[in-house]
């Protein structure tokens, strides 16, 4: 596959001495022409420093970046019209109506204005805002204001488009029309940099996935062989009654001597064990855990996530 | 740089301005609110330019050189040639003198009271009238040069080679022969000095320059150029200053200083771009946008909210019974053309602050400081940059002050003398030209700011 994007070494600290912070720490990657392409970490990881540096918003303090063999720090103006951005703000004019939103910027990247008109009412349509067209952006409802966001970065049909963060705080639907219109991108013929710390977005949407934490990729690969390399077999999530830190280690490291049972671990107040063929071994694993004293308040069983990738690295969950 | 970019950053941002929900009123009620108070404060206030003012003199004029004073002292000549400056003390002193004589009897034209305009007081040496302009015991003062007399002799004979094709030795010599020959090359030029930032010094310089500015006209009847060879002693000498209130002598530099306020609103603007919750601006900074439309199209629409604004701060003043003696139309070109100063202190404030509250702020605190420093309002210390390097008309010039360096000083100097005494275009050229020149320049430098905090 062809890359898009190569990364090297990229690295940008944020303040002096005592105080000085390691935003992003070495990272190198590769995106290839239209995949989605995940960043995937908590809070404060470091993603979106690395995609402002990626687009040439910010300007690293050590590496190199290519996009489509330019630099953008030094041939930026070449790369303008491929770049495409959907921030994690809400980045519209909010006395502005959604026509006029997408107008402005229309001129600003200097469209005809048929192909301007053409843009502007297939954008509208393709996030259901045909009846909002005329309405102050201010006046959208959260998940509306959302859908305006994500066209606004499309609307001179770049071949990369930037997404942070697009979908936090979003309803359901309107998540699920977000989703549905990323996913479609790659289609289109564009490459999408996805960064989120929603786990399930990462996974649903991503064909590949870096998990970045503290400024540095962990691990780096599509969501299956990432959720592959922690082990096979379902999850089990107990939340006990009893569940002081001490209890909990306690029966963990019991489990993990149990019959079937690959691995047991505490994740946040909870005793999560990976078992093979788990359903027919769950009566007994319960017994066992009942003769331990432990009340179980509730149980769960899942597929492995990318979660579960990222406790397994860093031995805490993403919204830790 | 593209025509669509431009336009389209000034539709967007007129939109906004538009539908702001503070821009309007702030555009309508801040000039009726400012001029409103002042008005409220001193429109009763006895308090105005209707005061004498102590105008110091020094007279270093040699007067005539020695083969002249004894052409002129023999009487027979003195009869003969009487248009000529013949009395004794002009003969001895000057032809200054005779300037000195008319500012001494000068009246106010719309006074009952029929109270002279200035105090002359003489004095011998320019330490002792310096100390007495830095005490305020002076309001201003009036320097003759050492060779003013010689000087002007030079300027008048020049002209009349000029005009004439020969020169007035000349022709007088046809008639005398014995006529000594006019000086040549001769440079001498009256000084008006004081503290630019003394309101009393404003007053009376504005009228003192009027005063100089008709006397030059009028000695130009009598063939002469640049209020130097003065042939009207015998003429019924008036000009015309007229009195006004308090209030309305501080109308125009009200005017300026509001516009100058103007940037407060604009400044809100563009730093709301970069509020970290909504970070507008980035859009921006990726896309083919170039700094120079994103400015161009921004300085646009600055345009017409100043012309709103400037037009309803006259028409404030005019409602509220200000009452200007001089050109109207070309006191609001004075105040429009304030703009790129204006606009300039909304890219320098956008440049630094990212938060509309901020900016509005600062922006609203630095232009009454601005005000101040150019003493729109009260007097400032005087700290004098360049001696009598700035001119301020054809052979006068005053002391180029720090405040000088501020646009709005000269903004508010030319207005003033435009609006109140009605002073011409010509006549203010040299503020205006210093006005623009140096609003140019804190515009390109402050854009450039700009662009580079915010587009780097």
């Amino acid at each position: 596959m062809k890359n898009i994007i190569e990364v090297s070494n990229l690295k940008k600290y944020f303040g002096r001495g005592d105080k000085l912070v390691k935003a992003v720490d070495g990272i190198s990657l590769e995106i290839h022409e239209k995949e989605i392409f995940g960043f995937l970490g908590p809070n404060g990881a470091g993603k979106t420093t690395s995609l402002r540096m990626i687009i040439g918003l910010l300007k690293p303090d050590v590496g190199e970046v290519s996009i489509m063999g330019n630099n953008p720090y030094k041939n930026g103006k070449k790369l303008k019209r491929e770049l495409g951005i959907i921030p994690q703000s809400l980045t519209f004019y909010t006395d502005l109506t959604v026509e006029e939103n997408l107008w402005f910027l229309a001129k600003i990247y200097d469209l005809p204005k048929d192909l301007a008109k053409d843009r502007i009412d297939s954008l509208i349509s393709k996030v259901g805002l045909d009846e909002k067209r005329k309405q102050l952006a201010r006046t959208l409802s959260g998940g509306l204001q959302r859908r305006l966001n994500l066209i606004l970065g499309l609307i001179h049909d770049p071949s990369i488009i930037l997404c942070d963060e697009p979908t936090p705080g979003l309803d359901p639907q309107s998540r699920a029309v977000v989703w549905d219109f990323i996913r479609d991108l790659p289609n289109q013929g564009k490459t999408v940099i996805l960064t989120t710390h929603f786990m399930e977005e990462a996974d649903r949407l991503s064909d590949r996935v870096a998990i970045i934490d503290n400024g540095k990729i962990l691990v780096l690969d599509t969501p299956q062989k990432l959720k592959a390399s922690i082990g096979e077999g379902d999850l089990v999530e107990f939340t006990l009654f009893r569940d002081d830190q001490h209890h909990l280690e306690k029966i963990s490291n019991l489990l993990k001597g149990y019959n079937g049972i690959v691995d047991s671990f505490v994740s946040s107040g909870r005793i999560v064990i990976r078992a093979l063929d788990v359903v027919p071994r769950l009566s007994k694993i319960l017994n066992y855990m009942e003769s331990e004293n432990a009340v179980i308040e509730n149980m769960k069983i899942r597929s492995t996530t990318l979660e579960d990738v990222f406790i397994n690295l860093t031995g805490r969950a993403l919204r830790d | 740089m593209s025509r669509t970019q431009i336009l389209g950053i000034a539709k967007r941002m007129g939109t906004q301005t538009i539908r702001s929900t503070w821009t309007i009123p702030y555009l309508i009620i801040f000039p009726l609110f400012f001029i409103g108070v002042y008005w409220f404060a001193f429109s009763t206030s006895n308090i105005g330019n209707n005061q004498t003012f102590d105008l110091g003199i020094l007279n270093q004029d040699t007067g005539f050189g020695d083969e002249m004073k004894t052409f002129l002292n023999n009487e027979t000549i003195q009869h003969e040639m009487e248009w000529f400056p013949h009395s004794p003390e002009i003969i001895e002193k000057g032809i200054g003198i005779e300037v000195i004589y008319i500012l001494k009897d000068l009246q106010y034209t719309n006074d009952s009271e029929s109270e002279k305009i200035f105090n002359i007081h003489n004095f011998n040496t320019s330490n002792e009238l310096e100390l007495a302009l830095e005490k305020r015991d002076l309001d201003i003062a009036l320097v003759f040069p050492q060779n003013y007399t010689n000087a002007s002799l030079s300027i008048a004979n020049s002209y009349w080679f000029t005009e004439y094709g020969f020169f007035l030795h000349d022709l007088i010599q046809a008639n005398f022969s014995d006529f000594p020959d006019f000086p040549t090359s001769v440079n001498g030029t009256i000084q008006i000095t004081g503290d630019n930032n003394y309101l009393n010094y404003k007053i009376s310089n504005s009228i003192l320059s009027i005063f100089l500015n008709q006397y030059h006209d009028m000695s130009n009847i009598f063939g002469t150029t640049g209020g130097k060879l003065i042939l009207s002693l015998n003429e019924d000498f008036q000009i015309n200053i007229p009195k006004y209130s308090f209030f309305e002598m501080m109308v125009p530099g009200l005017i300026m200083f509001a516009i100058i306020i103007e940037p407060s609103l604009f400044s809100m603007f563009l730093c709301n771009e970069f509020k970290a919750d909504s970070r507008t601006f980035d859009r921006i900074r990726i896309s083919p946008l170039s700094p120079r439309s994103y400015v161009f199209g921004s300085l646009l629409i600055q345009i017409p909210i100043l012309l709103i604004q400037t037009f309803l701060l006259f028409l404030a003043s005019f409602l509220l019974g200000f009452q200007p003696h001089g050109n109207i139309v070309l006191g609001f070109l004075i105040a429009c053309l304030m703009f790129p100063f204006s606009a300039s202190l909304t890219y320098i404030t956008a440049a630094f602050f990212s938060d509309e509250n901020v900016a509005g702020t600062v922006t609203g605190f630095g232009a009454p400081i601005l005000g101040f420093m150019t003493g729109a309002f009260v007097d400032t210390p005087k700290i004098v940059l360049f001696r009598n390097s700035f001119p301020i008309a054809s052979g006068m010039a005053r002391d180029f002050l720090l405040w000088d360096l501020i646009p709005l000083t000269h903004g508010v100097n030319a207005i003033r003398q435009v609006l109140l005494y009605d002073f011409t275009l010509e006549m203010i050229i040299y503020d205006l030209i210093a006005m623009l020149i140096l609003s140019g320049v804190y515009l390109t430098i402050f854009i450039l700011i700009y662009i580079k905090m915010r587009f780097k």
